[in-house]
């Protein structure tokens, strides 16, 4: 069976697979800074600016990921270890179980939805 | 009202000597009794201070405790940046594939592992710090009583020092004027006291003798009659 290889992160206490090609890096959570009249939230990394999605309840900790080609960081998750497992329909297998891969498109799409209309008068 | 000028009668030098001498064992009582109070009151002086030396040492405890737990917070921050780290070094040896990256992605689990047992166990340390803290909050409030109560008994002590003081003087006060209306000699009084009771004692061989040899005790009674005047009626012998 074909090893994939990747972090292991907890979303609000479930377990989730995230590739190595896109887990870039792990980082202490820096200030994020909300963009005005958007719900989108940046954060300075590395000396560049990145777009934070927020996956769930701050945990203190930011992933830096590449999603085709852009850097994006996800906050809310916590990383719980790195490793090789056999893969799976939907993810991997850890010990027995079934993990799925964290559907980082499918988070990109509600942050893109879940923008509110810019008020009347905004730039 | 007693006239100061007249002579005091045999009957009230008795009682005077014997009032005198309650008066003078009472002052002396009182003396002692302020003697020990001052004595427990410099003792209390002392206990004070050293109550306030424990409190300015439990204070320096609260202090040690902050510092504690602003060190124990830096270690945490330390080991979750370094289970970070390892979880980079993981990540890195992952993107190196299972061939060349294994032995990476094997030691930064292990470093990762490391890493959580001494989270755990900082963990343990915070909620034991927490403990000794709120057990130290309970020695702050216990000295703070004491240190009320001794502050209480201070001032209580000072309070019966003064009384006593008071008391005294006040004896000091009647002493002088016992002595301005029974005389001024104590010992005079104290020795007729004496020769009364003296007195009383012969009444009484007087009056056994009266019993057994009545004409003897006449005469007796004819000498002595001057005497038995000085003593209260009722120790008169019974005829």
């Amino acid at each position: 069976m074909a090893q994939r290889a990747g972090l292991l992160v907890r979303r609000g206490g479930e377990l989730a697979f995230l590739p190595a090609s896109v887990a870039r890096w792990l980082l202490p959570l820096p200030r994020l800074t909300k963009v005005p009249w958007d719900s989108a939230q940046m954060a300075l990394v590395g000396g560049e600016v990145v777009a934070v999605l927020p996956l769930g309840e701050p945990s203190g900790e930011l992933l830096l990921c590449e999603l085709d080609g852009q850097a994006v960081a996800l906050s809310g998750l916590s990383a719980d270890r790195v490793g090789f497992w056999p893969a799976s329909n939907t993810g991997v297998e850890v010990d027995g179980v079934a993990v799925p891969t964290l559907d980082l498109s499918e988070a990109l799409k509600e942050f893109r939805s879940g923008r509110p209309s810019a008020p009347e008068g905004a730039p | 009202m007693i006239d100061p000028g007249s002579k005091p009668s045999p009957v009230s030098a008795v009682q005077a000597a014997r009032l005198l001498a309650a008066l003078e064992a009472t002052k002396t009582a009182a003396a002692h009794a302020n003697d020990e109070q001052r004595e427990a009151s410099a003792g209390l002086g002392r206990q004070r201070a050293e109550l306030s030396a424990v409190q300015e040492s439990v204070r320096n405890l609260v202090s040690r405790g902050r510092d504690l737990r602003n060190t124990l917070q830096v270690l945490r921050e330390s080991v979750d940046r370094a289970k970070l780290s390892a979880l980079n070094a993981g990540l890195e040896g992952a993107r190196l594939g299972e061939s060349v990256g294994k032995a990476l992605v094997v030691m930064s689990d292990e470093q990762r592992n490391l890493l959580a047992r001494a989270l755990d166990a900082l963990e343990e340390h915070g909620t034991l710090l927490a403990e000794l803290e709120r057990e130290r909050e309970r020695c702050v409030a216990g000295l703070s009583q004491l240190g009320d109560g001794a502050r209480q008994t201070g001032a209580a002590f000072s309070r019966a020092e003064q009384q006593s003081q008071l008391t005294c003087a006040f004896l000091e006060q009647m002493r002088g004027d016992f002595s301005e209306l029974f005389g001024a000699d104590p010992e005079a009084a104290r020795a007729m006291a004496e020769t009364a009771a003296h007195v009383r004692t012969a009444a009484t061989s007087l009056r056994d003798l009266t019993q057994r040899a009545p004409l003897g005790a006449d005469a007796l009674r004819e000498l002595l009659s001057p005497l038995l005047a000085l003593i209260p009626s009722q120790e008169e012998p019974r005829q």
